[in-house]
């Protein structure tokens, strides 16, 4: 028991600041998404949920949900292939490994509006060097079906590294004597991945996609600078649309709302990850 | 089941040669051995063996089929390894279970097989549990378990007994000795205890740096070390090693420690400085003097049970003998010893190799 007063004393500080940084913003964002707020008119009324009943009539929101959900699901799940490939392959000893491995990191190293703005370039259906490479001539960022896979694209290119790097981290703490056994015991190459290193791994993959649902689920920045949401608000997505209401039309209720919905779908995704993680640790 | 040849295999890593120019033909069934110092290469051997560590020149033979680019999957070999590689997210069941689910053995079957194993190695209460849960005694017979719940065609341990108390050892000794009777698989044992290597082998090989100092059966590699190493190395309490010099024209006569020692073994192409073996089971040491017996010093006495182990100094030489333990002896009080002397081993004193 006193032990668990002391405990609350040394975390006491810790907490306070977290209350005042954290907590304080997302109560005043629910504050706000119950109220309307327009700033150019001077209103500010508390209107209940009704913004969150506007909300589901708006087909802009669904559309942006629609975007967000696939955005995500197509990125993470590429980049968690993608980054699982690359992690085994670095995982071999070769020669250059070193070199190899910082080259694969560069792209993270990029700040996510530089290398937004490089691929805009590279896409630009006129000089652009994609088109250039293919030989065609496709409107990449001005098309509504090109326009989020090139999103999407980007994002896998962008956060591919930072998935390798945890599932290198993850890989290396398997003993190399597992392999070694699990060979003996006559397990060919998949077998050796499916019933060794994937369950070994899985702890890691967890987190890798925990913290790529979320960074995905509230893409902004790669999307604000290559589409701005277009065309025709095909890649518009939740943050973005929450951005644009907020401080674009000064909207402060209305975008609140849209955030606080954004929190709500990243706490579900952290419940569902958080469970799924304690269910797979042994023991 | 099958005999496995090596020829003339080199095996090196980043630095210099660990096993240099290895010929070794280990029979059909036979249960075989290797034995050495921590660091001379038993577990690359069993590697390159178990075709998990590449050979960097020679082969290997399985029978007659040249087995170097043949993946371990289809070798079929089981090993124990040294540091067990228990699979940490299995429990006790599903690592024993695992060759077989590889196989594809249907499920009742394997049941069968884990829970038989798991019987003979005194493991049913843990068979739910997790490696981390286990205590080293406990992994190493899962280990054990993984590998005999097979019937391969090779069975390499690397010294599967080690973590497990004296107890517990001598009886695995012997389940493993059944188990080989039974079925006769060609086994290649590693160990760094010499009586469980004495106890248990058709045939030992002493490895020393990398070579092989004596290939023999268990009885020859005791009475007839091939040199100094395999003399010392095998037999505990270490064999005692004296200097001694042969004259030519005493063909067996070796003058130590100014006594003449009559020896059965020929020495006239020795002549010149020897080292004389002789281990410390066969010194007796005794309180009352006894005809040829030698005067020594009494420096340590080492009670063992039945008998005693004494340590002693025979004119400035510290050596090592046994004594019945009903007999006083205590350090400082002068005794006396005798030896057989067909017991006694001698050595070049420059090669180290034996002389008969
Ligand atoms: N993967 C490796 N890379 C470099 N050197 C190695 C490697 N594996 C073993 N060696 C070296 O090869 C030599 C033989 O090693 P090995 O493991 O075969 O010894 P051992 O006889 O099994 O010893 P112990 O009784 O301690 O297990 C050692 O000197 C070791 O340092
Ligand atoms: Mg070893």
């Amino acid at each position: 028991m006193i032990n668990k007063d002391r405990g609350i004393r040394y975390v006491a500080p810790a907490l306070a600041v977290l209350l005042l940084i954290t907590a304080y913003p997302v109560f005043y964002v629910l504050y706000l998404s119950l109220h309307r707020e327009l700033l150019i008119f001077k209103i500010s009324k508390f209107i209940g949920p009704d913004n969150f009943f506007f909300l589901f009539q708006d087909d802009r929101f669904w559309n942006a949900l629609k975007n967000t959900v696939y955005f995500s699901t197509l990125s993470v799940s590429v980049e968690l292939a993608l980054g699982l490939c690359i992690a085994l392959l670095l995982n071999r000893s070769f020669r250059l490994k070193g070199v190899t491995r910082a080259v694969v990191l560069l792209p993270w190293a990029i700040p996510t509006v530089v290398s937004a703005r490089m691929w805009e370039l590279i896409f630009n259906s006129d000089f652009g060097v994609l088109n250039y490479l293919l030989g065609a001539h496709i409107n990449w960022l001005g098309s509504p079906s090109w326009a989020i896979h090139a999103a999407i694209l980007v994002d896998i290119w962008k956060t591919t590294p930072f998935v390798v790097i945890l599932l290198t981290a993850g890989l290396q703490i398997i003993p190399g004597e597992l392999y070694r056994a699990a060979r003996t015991d006559g397990a060919g190459a998949w077998k050796v991945f499916r019933t060794i290193t994937l369950p070994l791994l899985l702890p890691v993959i967890l987190v890798v996609l925990l913290f790529r649902t979320l960074d995905a689920f509230r893409v902004f920045d790669v999307i604000y600078v290559l589409t701005g949401g277009g065309p025709a608000n095909a890649t518009e997505t939740l943050s973005l649309y929450a951005y644009k209401i907020l401080f674009q039309t000064l909207q402060f209720g209305y975008g609140s709302a849209i955030s606080v919905m954004v929190f709500v779908c990243t706490g579900c995704i952290s419940v569902f990850y958080i469970k799924l993680m304690t269910g797979s640790t042994p023991r | 089941m099958a005999e496995i040849r090596l020829i003339g295999i080199q095996k090196k890593f980043d630095g210099p040669l660990v096993i240099d120019d290895l010929d070794l033909v280990i029979g059909d069934g036979e249960f075989f051995t290797i034995v050495g110092p921590s660091g001379c290469g038993k577990s690359t051997i069993l590697n390159m063996i178990a075709g998990l560590d590449p050979v960097t020149r020679g082969s290997i033979f399985f029978d007659d089929c040249m087995v170097n680019d043949i993946s371990p999957k289809e070798r079929d070999v089981a090993m124990v390894f040294q540091n067990y590689a228990l699979y940490p997210h299995m429990t006790v069941y599903e690592n024993i279970a695992f060759p077989l689910r590889i196989k594809k053995m249907p499920k009742t079957a394997i049941d069968a097989e884990v829970r038989q194993v798991a019987a003979l190695l005194d493991l049913n209460d843990f068979l739910r549990r997790r490696p981390r849960e286990l205590s080293g005694g406990q992994r190493q017979r899962v280990a054990l378990g993984r590998a005999m719940v097979r019937k391969p065609r090779v069975f390499l341990m690397d010294e599967p007994l080690s973590n497990l108390d004296a107890q517990l050892r001598i009886a695995m000794r012997s389940e493993l000795k059944k188990l080989h009777e039974k079925l006769k698989i060609t086994t290649v044992y590693v160990t760094h205890d010499q009586s469980e290597a004495l106890g248990i082998s058709d045939r030992i090989a002493v490895l020393h740096r990398g070579r092989i100092q004596q290939c023999d059966t268990p009885h020859d590699v005791y009475n007839r070390p091939a040199n100094t190493f395999v003399a010392g190395f095998i037999g505990s309490p270490q064999m005692n090693f004296i200097h001694g010099s042969v004259s030519v024209d005493r063909r067996h006569e070796i003058q130590c420690n100014e006594i003449a020692l009559t020896t059965v073994q020929d020495l006239s192409r020795a002549a010149g400085n020897v080292t004389i073996g002789l281990r410390p089971d066969d010194i007796t040491v005794s309180s009352v003097e006894m005809r040829s017996g030698m005067q020594v010093e009494i420096t340590v006495v080492e009670p063992a049970g039945a008998f005693c182990w004494v340590d002693f100094k025979w004119g400035g030489i510290e050596m090592r003998g046994k004594a019945d333990s009903e007999i006083e002896l205590r350090k400082g009080v002068t005794a006396y010893i005798t030896f057989p002397v067909e017991k006694i081993h001698v050595f070049d004193l420059e090669s180290g190799a034996r002389i008969e």
